[in-house]
């Protein structure tokens, strides 16, 4: 099911402004970032806290979706994790910055493909499609989003891996916001190959209607 | 006594570097990062909210409506080109999921006359505008080239009546999501940019869908 982790640090120790999601300046800023990029071409991520779900989008349609444990809507974190998520009402897009792969299920040779691949007169490596097992996105804003399948998967760098993971835990004190979303490995497939640099994620706090 | 400093220290610097520099970098070093597109990315770009508080309240009402008419009302389809899947779907709940496959991407070019072809599934968005049952494939000229034939002359020669099976919904630009021969490829990019999916699947959606049917492609 994944959740929602906030990494401590030094943002619990600012003073609570408050953040009114419903002030009309606010909504504007929202819809507009939205409308910008239901009119683009390319896939656009929507998460939405208000019903724990995380949407991949086109042009304003949902492509699918997933559900994850969130926050509680009485409780003071929820307003916290508005608020960071944008930038205390500011920001509604968020903009990946990097991807990092752990593990995945790397390129299986398939003597079908081969034969395919040659009567294509391509690459048998352009017909198949990798799955990684645990990725992860870092966004505008000290979001950290990592997204895990079920499939059995080989890591690519013990040491490297080693390290991603010291550097997030690290994270913690300088305050931001970790994420974890379980998904199919097709949505894997997908999300991996369109999380490009500054693949955009919407925050819609609202209901979706 | 110095010099024996110099060699304590230095590796002692690199070590405490080392340590703090998870905790000062926002993003880990050795992974590709993205330059940011702008100091705050996409918001940037987005001007300031009216002042007048009835023209916020109009151009907020411009939006929602902007946005609503943006989303499909009724059923509509997703080509998932990346994992090679088809949704056919409503806003809140999807009918059938279905594996299929899409353009494989390579390119042809015909080394008589230059021509060339990408089979590619182009993303955008499109609507069903035809629905055929049992359909012919009308074998365009990318086909013969690719197997080493000659182009025939002869127009009947172009018709296979098996290859597309039995039914086709066309969405445009010469695309099809149609049946295969080929189903233990299904799930794998190799079509020449039609899409393929399976016999039951293909009857469920031939059923389900009208003409005028949005068809998401990405």
């Amino acid at each position: 099911m994944g959740g929602v982790y906030f990494l401590r640090g030094r943002a619990e120790k600012r003073p609570k402004e408050g953040l009114n999601i419903s002030n009309p300046e606010v909504v504007w800023v929202r819809l507009k970032s939205e409308a910008l990029l239901a009119n683009a071409d390319s896939p656009y991520l929507a998460l939405i806290p208000y019903t724990d779900q995380l949407q991949l989008k086109l042009k304003g349609a949902v492509v699918w979706e997933i559900n994850y444990a969130g926050v509680n809507r009485d409780s003071a974190e929820w307003e916290e994790l508005l608020e960071r998520l944008t930038d205390r009402g500011k920001h509604w897009v968020k903009r990946a910055r990097a991807v990092y792969s752990f593990t995945s299920t790397g390129k299986i040779p398939d003597s079908v493909l081969t034969v395919i691949a040659r009567a294509l007169n391509t690459n048998p490596e352009v017909l198949q499609r990798e799955i990684p097992r645990r990725f992860r996105v870092w966004w505008e804003g000290r979001l950290i989003t990592d997204f895990v399948t079920d499939v059995k998967g080989s890591s690519r760098s013990t040491l490297k891996n080693a390290w991603v993971a010291l550097h997030t835990f690290a994270q913690r004190f300088r305050g931001g916001t970790f994420m974890e979303f379980n998904i199919q490995p097709d949505e894997a497939i997908t999300l991996y190959r369109i999380i490009r640099p500054n693949t955009p994620l919407l925050i819609a706090p609202e209901e979706q209607k | 006594m110095g010099v024996k400093r110099f060699y304590l220290v230095v590796p002692l610097l690199g070590v405490v570097g080392l340590i703090l520099y998870p905790f000062t970098s926002e993003l880990p070093w050795g992974i590709k990062v993205y330059p940011p597109l702008s100091v705050s990315g996409v918001a940037d770009s987005i001007p300031l909210p009216p002042s007048d508080p009835k023209q916020l309240s109009r151009e907020i009402k411009s939006l929602q409506k902007q946005l609503k008419s943006s989303q499909p009302t009724g059923l509509y389809i997703v080509i998932d080109t990346h994992s090679n899947y088809l949704y056919l779907r409503k806003a809140d709940q999807v009918l059938l999921k279905a594996v299929c496959s899409t353009g494989y991407g390579g390119e042809l070019v015909d080394t008589a006359t230059g021509r060339k072809w990408v089979f590619k599934t182009p993303p955008g968005l499109y609507r069903i505008n035809s629905k055929l049952k049992d359909p012919w494939w009308r074998k365009p000229d990318w086909a013969f080239i690719e197997e080493g034939e000659s182009i025939p002359q002869d127009e009947s020669e172009r018709y296979d009546p098996n290859m597309l099976g039995e039914y086709a919904l066309g969405f445009g630009k010469g695309y099809f999501i149609h049946g295969t021969l080929y189903t233990r490829l299904l799930g794998v990019a190799v079509s020449h940019g039609c899409v393929r999916v399976g016999r039951e699947d293909l009857e469920f959606i031939f059923q389900k869908v009208n003409l005028g049917t949005p068809v998401y492609v990405f």
